[in-house]
Parts: structure tokens; sequence; C-alpha cells
């Protein structure tokens, strides 16, 4: 009782130190340091010694897969949702896939093939997917790379929404476990909104960058490597977690983001909403972590389409409503001629996942 | 230019500013509200009692609102009274305000019983952010709470106490909970779970008297002279519209300030929506306010769009209330007050009460649903009671007719 008593007071994010929120920041720091560390020493020219170099770069593999199925279980116990549930999987399997065993540290024990080995990557985000290089050295995985980034994906997306950054992606495994708890930081209203077309200009640039080294000119990968694969990415999009959410990176930068917002935004995929049943009281913008003004749509009961969205789900499951669904409201003519009660029969399977909160 | 006037700041009240503004009206529009803020979600005052939400997410819009569409948002504003001839309302202490159109959108305020006047601390209500300032004071210090009400309000405050660890006693004058919605088996799952959560449920009684200590609620003496020690009571007795402007004004009024569909009072260029409204209908009765969010906005889209000159309609939409009470849903849809006559009402229970439907049907047609435990199926619900559709007419797999033959009427 007194627990309970204490979780749900109002006010409650302020200062609360427990294992939980003390190993997320540990786990922020840790893989800041180690990828700053080895990004420093090769850029300063001075090399690690060989047994340091080797294990700084299998603990970022493990504490990241680590901190991935670690809290993934939490979020799992926290979200006690359906959908939270399937994502998580998702999240701790492919992340256990293609993050250890095909991509990762056991790949050459395991003699993975290397076609295998690039399996999950994906251009605009992983740029050497479309190299000259990549033709050359490995063709099958060139064209598997073509078909994956510029044709499997997006397809998916126009049905099912971004899945590919909260169920597949390693940067959104990452967001949706071990950043669960920051979703609320993110910045939210008009005027941050407004930056978030800055992905559009990474995958500008990330398009530049691959006709250059099709060009054969290799400086400008070096930069973009650096700057935005390192020093966005890893050192930003994860350092921020306590402070900008765990999205950062995701929702302001991530070229692939962009690519695939836009597929999303005009395929089939949408949070549906119903103007009667919303009460204009926030909770999904609370939850959203992208920043997206959920309550807006919802009041004027129109669905959802907007590009930032990656199908997380919280929206949908904090409403204390049901205002907000993956699955359109069914309209008077529908609901009379439905034949198939399976259709509606997923909407409302509960949602009522209330998460604990506390444990910034 | 003369302005429009709207008296309040609630959801009615902004949505007919921005009705008016989307119709491309750029008159200057003035609100006059007695709130000391800007507009915010009043359902919502229940959540950040949780602690789901903090009270920054209950804003309803970005903070330049008002600015940007041309608003002049005069808080703590008292209008003292409306003079429909000379086209001005009287703004106590600024004298009279010209208007060119004037909209009364001024919602209800919560009824205060004679037990609850008293100076004492430790009582409380839900309806404004300064409630909810109070009751966070009070709950931090509370060992024993008394919450007397029927209605979606008084479990609210129930759920808030229960959650805050506190001792919780829920008293009602009826004999059950939310009667105009839930019938008996209904609203007793309700009642089991409350007692379930450890709050001590009385029916058919109500507080007579307070007792109190260093300025401080100490204990409640009940009409069946129970006397219960409590620190805080709550108090949810239900809502008064607040016509009395227009009704001074000589316009005509009943339960809420009568209106026609295009939210037109008798009044001239006198328009009133939301909580405080009651729609006339064609047969001439006025149909009793229906006090949920969605109405209000609908109301304040339509007064404003007539307002600025645009002839809309409205069209009232099927009943629909959805809620939560103490980890079970709700869902009413349509008509689906218990004892209405003319209609044969069709009951389902779920395995071990933890759900229940009940389908309300005239001649054939579904008029209403109310389902409690399990609300899936209530969109389905609506949309065949907006069709008006006879129940043996649908498909032979339809969920809804699957549901009405399982269940004996």
């Amino acid at each position: 009782m007194q627990q309970e008593r204490c979780l749900t007071r109002p006010r409650l994010h302020q200062a609360r130190f427990d294992v939980l929120s003390g190993g997320r920041l540990l786990v922020v720091v840790a893989l800041v340091v180690l990828f700053g560390g080895r990004k420093l020493a090769e850029l300063t020219h001075h090399p690690l010694p060989p047994g340091l170099d080797r294990y700084t770069g299998l603990a970022i593999w493990w504490i990241y897969w680590g901190s991935v199925v670690g809290f993934g279980l939490v979020v799992m116990a926290r979200w006690r949702n359906t959908y939270f549930r399937w994502r998580t999987v998702s999240a701790m399997v492919s992340q256990t896939l293609f993050g250890i065993i095909l991509g990762g540290p056991l790949a050459p024990g395991l003699h993975v093939p290397d076609f295998a080995r690039r399996l999950h990557l994906t251009w605009p985000l992983h740029l050497s997917v479309i190299t000259p290089y990549a033709r050359e050295h490995d063709p099958p995985a060139f064209v598997y790379g073509i078909i994956i980034s510029l044709i499997a994906w997006p397809v998916i997306t126009s049905f099912l929404g971004m899945r590919y950054c909260s169920w597949f992606c390693a940067c959104g495994n990452l967001a949706e476990t071990m950043g669960d708890s920051y979703r609320l930081r993110g910045p939210k209203g008009p005027a941050r909104q407004s930056l978030e077309n800055t992905g559009y200009g990474v995958l500008a640039l990330a398009a530049a960058v691959t006709a250059l080294l099709w060009m054969r000119v290799d400086a400008g990968f070096r930069w973009y490597d650096l700057v935005i694969a390192f020093l966005i990415a890893d050192v930003i999009g994860i350092g921020a977690y306590p402070l900008l959410g765990s999205r950062v990176w995701c929702r302001f930068f991530c070229p692939l983001r962009a690519t695939l917002g836009w597929f999303s935004r005009r395929g089939r995929f949408a949070i549906h909403t119903s103007g009667q049943r919303c009460i204009e009281c926030g909770t999904c913008n609370r939850y959203c972590e992208m920043g997206i003004d959920i309550r807006m749509r919802a009041r004027q009961g129109v669905a959802l389409r907007d590009t930032e969205c990656v199908a997380c789900g919280a929206c949908i499951a904090v409403c204390p409503r049901y205002a907000l669904s993956f699955y359109p409201f069914p309209s008077a003519a529908e609901a009379v001629t439905a034949r198939n009660a399976r259709r509606f029969r997923v909407r409302f399977k509960r949602q009522l996942a209330t998460p604990r909160e506390g444990g910034g | 230019m003369t302005p429009y006037v709207v008296i309040g700041n609630g959801v009615a009240a902004v949505a007919a500013a921005e009705a008016i503004r989307e119709q491309g009206d750029t008159t200057p529009i003035v609100i006059l509200t007695d709130q000391e803020c800007a507009f915010y979600s009043r359902p919502c005052l229940y959540y950040i009692m949780l602690g789901r939400i903090e009270w920054e997410d209950a804003w309803g819009r970005p903070d330049d609102f008002y600015p940007r569409n041309g608003i002049e948002l005069r808080c703590s504003t008292h209008v003292a009274g409306i003079d429909p001839a000379g086209r001005t309302v009287e703004v106590e202490g600024q004298g009279k305000l010209p208007y060119s159109r004037l909209l009364v959108a001024t919602g209800t305020r919560g009824r205060v019983p004679p037990w609850a006047q008293t100076p004492l601390r430790g009582v409380v209500g839900l309806n404004t952010l300064l409630d909810v300032a109070a009751m966070t004071d009070v709950m931090s210090s509370g060992r024993g709470a008394v919450v007397v009400g029927g209605g979606l309000t008084s479990i609210e405050m129930v759920e808030v106490c229960r959650r805050w660890g506190i001792p919780t006693t829920f008293m009602m004058r009826g004999e059950r909970f939310l009667e105009s919605q839930l019938d008996g088996e209904e609203a007793e799952m309700i009642h089991r779970r409350l007692r379930e959560a450890g709050v001590e449920m009385l029916t058919g009684d109500e507080i007579v008297s307070l007792e109190g200590q260093e300025g401080r609620v100490s204990g409640a003496v009940t009409k069946s002279g129970r006397e219960i020690e409590c620190d805080i009571a709550g108090c949810a007795v239900g809502v008064i519209p607040n016509k009395e402007l227009v009704a001074e004004a000589g316009g005509e009024v009943a339960a809420g300030i009568v209106v026609d569909d295009h939210m037109r009072t008798t009044l001239p260029e006198v328009y009133a929506a939301g909580d405080c409204a009651q729609v006339r209908q064609p047969e001439g009765t006025a149909a009793p306010p229906e006090m949920l969010w969605y109405v209000a906005g609908d109301m304040g889209r339509v007064a404003g769009a007539n307002m600025a000159g645009e002839g809309e309609t409205y069209r009232r939409r099927v009943f629909l209330n959805v809620s939560e009470f103490c980890g079970l849903d709700f869902c009413g849809v349509g008509e689906i007050r218990p004892g209405q006559g003319g209609v044969e009402e069709t009951k389902i229970r779920g395995p071990k009460g933890s759900a229940s439907a009940r389908l309300v049907t005239r001649e054939g047609r579904l008029v209403g649903a109310c389902f409690v435990g399990d609300i899936r199926l209530s969109d389905i619900a609506r949309g065949v009671i907006e069709e008006g559709a006879r129940i043996d007419e649908l498909h032979a797999s339809h969920p809804l007719r699957l549901l009405a033959e399982r269940g004996s009427p």
C-alpha cells in the first residue's frame, strides 16, 4: 500500500533514484565513454593496445545487447500490453540475432558468412550498404541491400507504419527498452516540431556522400562518419537520453526515419482517433517520445498520419478513454455490415496498460 | 469594430473562438472569464490527481493561442449582467463592454450542499485546477476520507483517495452509483470492486453536518445517525448550469439556457453553448443538458460558426461516455437510462461477473448499449445505433448479434 501510494503521487518524477534508473544512467555513460574513447584513439592516431581495443569493442556489443534485453523485460513488466509485449520481444530477438549472433561478437566464432552479417543493414542509416566497394566485394549482398532499403522497408512501412524504428532498428530498440523511462523528456511544442525536418537535410547529405563514393571520393564519407554517425548518432543520440528523451537522433537527424516517414505518412498506416472519446487530457502528448501533438488530432477526430510516428503504441496504451487505435473506428455503415468481429476485436484488447511511473 | 464577446473560457468558448477564426472572420474576440488562467481540460484533473500527468499537460492549447488568434483573454473577470437592448455586458469594475454578438459559455458550478458550506479545511471538490491544488494540499496529510455523490466526479475522487492510500467511505443518497446510466447489476459490479479495494460503501445516506477540530474537518454525521471519522470530505453532488445571466436579461431558461439548433438564445445576438445550454427539440421540449466534453465542443463549434454568419445546425451525436472505475472499464452508448419505457433490454453477463453488457432495443432497433468490464464492442454499437439498424437484420456473424443471442431478454 505504501509503495502504491508513493508511486501514484503527483509530481513523482522528481529526484527519485533507484537501481533501475541508476543502471540506465550507467549504461548511457558507459556507451558514450566507450564509443568516444575508441573514436578518440582512432582520430589521434594513438591506437589502443590490441587487448583493450578488443575488449572495449566487445563491451559495447554486450552492454548494448544486455540493456535491450534487460530493460526490455522491465518494459514488458511495466506496460502490460499486448502490443508492447510483441514489440519488445521483436526488439530483443532482432538485437540478439543481428546484433550479437549474425553481426556481432559471436559471428567470427560461428563462422557466419559475410552476407548474413550484413542482413540488417539499411541505407541510408548504414551508408556502407550501397557503395561501389559493396558491389565489387559481395554482389548478392549489394542487391539484397538495395532491395531491403529501397523497396522492402518502404512497402512494409506504408502498410504497418514505421515498425522498423520501434520493432527492429538497433537505435530504436535501445530507445524503446533502456530509454523507455526517458520518453517523457522528449521536447514538446510547435517550436521543437518545426526543427524535425532536419532529418531530410541529413538524408540529402547521406545521398550526396553516397554519390561521392560512387565518384570514388572518400573524404565525404569520412566526415559523415565522424560528424553524423559518431558525434550525433552515438554520442549525442545516446548521451542526451536523460536530457532530451530517447529519440533525439531518430526524431531530428535520422535519414532513414525521414525516408520511411515519407512513406508512413502516405501509406495506409495511421493512428485513428475518436473525437467523441477524447477529453483533451494530454496523456498521449506526454507519453509521445517523438513530440507529436496527438491531442489536437484526437479532439478533432481525425487520423494521425505524421511522418514522425514510429508506431511505438504508447499513446494508444495510455489513453484513459480509448480514443486512439491502430484500427479505424467503424463508421455507422461499417459497424452494421461488419461480418467479421476479428477486425474490431483487437482494438480494445486491454490497452489498459497503465505504466507504473517513476524511476526517471 | 465592435468585438464578439464570449463569457467563459471552457471548451465551448475556445471551440467557438476557433470556429469563428476558421470562417475567416477577423472581428476581435474578447473572452471574459472568472477562471484565473488560460483554457485547460477539466476531465483531466482526475488524471493529474492520480499522477498520470502533470498539470502542465492540462493546457489545451499552445501558449500563444490567444494572441495569435486575436483573442483578448480577461481572466478573473466577473460579468454582472447583460443588456440585450444596448448590446453591452456589464463587467464588474470595468464598466460596460459593447458586443456585436455575445456567446454565453459559462458552464456549470458544483452544487454545494449546506453541510459543505463550512470554513473548515478538508472539504474538497474536483472541478477546477484550484480544486486540484486544494485537494493535493489535504491529501498528503489525509487519514480518512468521505466522498459524497453518485456520479462520475465522486467515483474519481474515491479513486484518488484510494490511490493515495487513504481509507475511504463512498456515500451516496441514491441506491446505487450512476443511477442515470447503470442498472442494478452493473452498479453492483462496481460496488463490489470498490468494496474489494477497501472502500466502504454507504448507500441511501447523506451527510448532515461536519465536525471540525483546529480548523480541519474531523468527522461527519450522517442522516442515519452514523458518525464517521474523516479529515477529508469530498463533495460531488451534481452541478448547476450557470444560466442566471441570461435569465436575468429575460432570456428563456429551463434546466439550462434554452437554445435553438443554431445555438441562439431567445435574446437577439446572444448565443449559448456548452454545459450551460440545452437544445430545444423540434417537438418543443428542450433536451436535458448532456454534460460531456465532446458535446460542449460540438456546441461551441456550431455557435462560433453561426456567430461568424455561417448557418450551421447542431446535430446531436449518439451519446457516448467512456470511463474506468476501479479498473473496470465502462462505456455507455445511446439511450441507456434504466427503467425508461417502451424499450426491451437484453442483458449479457461475462464470466465471474467480470463483464456485462446491456443492449437496449426499441421495436427491434438498437437504441442503447451499456458495457461494463469489456467495452470492445462499444464503437460497433455506436455505429449500429447511428444507422438505426435492427439487431435481427445484422449478419449472422455480426458481433453484436452474437452478443444479443447469448443474452436473455
